[in-house]
């Protein structure tokens, strides 16, 4: 007699590592569907069911739009929690390696469009990513890009509260996270956006910093204490403007220029929303 | 301020739970008290020791209720439930808070196994649907730009107890 399966998904084979866990590839037993599982870790005394996980699913139950990655359910097998996802099989680290050529001012906007729409369904739901970054956008079959890897995503009450400020990927970190705040906003997805949107035109990261300082130095480059930084002063925007806009100036139009400024104020009180740049000229 | 004739009145008043009306925990003792209450009366005097936002302490009890009309569970293990819950709550809202919380007798002996621990709390967790996140009356009052202050507090606390 044959034996009854488990579970309905067949690992196939280990596409990656997340923060509590390893990834598989899967197919759905009896079709030709892939899928992508998530396996928690087994957890250590006293810690109980990761605190990732357990973000990443209450979270992305909660957010159903077309630009966030879907969950298909969370299964227990052989006393061990599996997090199923919809497989897309494409990052866009991936394809940035990938495709030498530059992308046309079209498919950029799509590509903003997308990532725009997707963290703002999440800031709409008091929720805060924390970790954008090229490697955490996936692309499906059609282009469609979705937000991906909720792991370091928390929900908020309200403003400012205190968060730890160990969040985001060196590269996409906003200034007022290098500099140690504990109090920040969803401002912080923001910068990261904007880092994100340089760097599909640049075709490189736009701050590849080695380490913290050096990090802060690239953003700011005549830094003198890092206690006295005052992110609100006018110098300090102009200086950096001046920075971006050397980099930028003749890969990209004026509007698409200005979003991305309006991207990476230094201040995050200044920082153009989710639901503000969509409404931006360059999308026009 | 009500007196405390007032707080016995209200106390021991009919409430309207007709979902809960076949849940032991939720019948009312002799005097008037049940132990659903009591568990939540327990949380909020253990949760004055951590310095927790209200919220967590909506999210436990939303949790509490969830998984009490789902399981039978044995007298012995309903203070497990309430600090797994709480734990699980501290975990999804606070800012550090990465451990469980584990209960103590009075000789400093585990009330409970590491095992029970996780095992409860993966009860838990399974009733929710794996979904922590909801919207609490705090949510709803700080959307709408009011200030909770400690009479505020008092009375969503209130509300969680009846």
């Amino acid at each position: 007699m044959s034996q009854i399966p488990l579970s309905k998904y067949h690992l196939l084979t280990k596409i990656g590592q997340g923060l509590y866990g390893d990834v598989y590839k899967a197919n759905i037993l009896g079709t030709d569907q892939y899928v992508a599982v998530k396996k928690i870790r087994i957890y250590d005394v006293s810690v109980g069911v990761p605190i990732t996980a357990l973000r990443e699913t209450s979270l992305l139950q909660r957010i159903q739009h077309q630009n966030v990655v879907k969950i298909l359910e969370v299964e227990k097998i052989h006393g061990q929690i599996r997090v199923v996802m919809e497989y897309l099989k494409l990052d866009l680290q991936q394809y940035l390696n990938e495709n030498k050529d530059r992308l046309s001012v079209e498919l950029l906007k799509k590509f903003m469009h997308d990532i725009l729409s997707g963290v703002g369904a999440c800031h709409r739901l008091n929720c805060i990513h924390r970790d954008i970054q090229p490697k955490n956008i996936l692309i499906q079959d059609d282009g469609t890009l979705k937000i991906g890897d909720f792991g370091s995503a928390r929900v908020f009450q309200k403003f400012p509260q205190f968060f730890t400020s160990d969040v985001c990927d060196l590269w996409y970190r906003a200034p007022e996270l290098l500099l140690g705040s504990n109090y920040y906003t969803i401002a912080i997805d923001m910068w990261a956006i904007g880092c994100v949107f340089a760097e599909l035109i640049l075709k490189q990261p736009l701050f590849q910093g080695e380490n913290e300082i050096h990090q802060v130095k690239l953003i700011i480059p005549n830094v003198q204490s890092f206690q006295t930084v005052n992110l609100n002063d006018p110098n300090l925007q102009i200086q950096f403007n001046g920075i971006i806009t050397n980099k930028l100036q003749n890969l990209i139009n004026q509007d698409g220029l200005d979003l991305i400024l309006k991207l990476l104020k230094l201040d995050p009180e200044q920082r153009i929303s989710c639901s503000q740049s969509l409404q931006h000229s360059f999308f026009r | 301020m009500a007196d405390t004739s007032q707080i016995r009145d209200l106390l021991i008043r009919e409430k309207q739970k007709p979902i809960n009306k076949s849940n032991e925990f939720y019948l009312n003792d002799s005097q008037g008290i049940c132990r659903r209450d009591i568990l939540v009366q327990w949380i909020v005097a253990q949760s004055s020791q951590f310095r927790h936002s209200l919220k967590t302490i909506e999210l436990a009890i939303i949790y509490i209720d969830t998984y009490l009309n789902y399981f039978k569970i044995t007298q012995e293990y309903l203070q497990l439930l309430g600090i797994s819950a709480y734990s699980l709550a501290s975990k999804f809202n606070e800012t550090e808070m990465v451990t469980q919380i584990k209960l103590y007798d009075p000789d400093g002996q585990n009330l409970y196994q590491n095992r029970e621990y996780d095992e409860m709390e993966e009860q838990i967790i399974k009733v929710m649907g794996f979904q922590l996140n909801y919207i609490t009356s705090s949510d709803y009052l700080l959307a709408m730009n009011i200030e909770i202050n400690e009479n505020i507090q008092s009375l969503l606390m209130f509300i969680l107890l009846d």
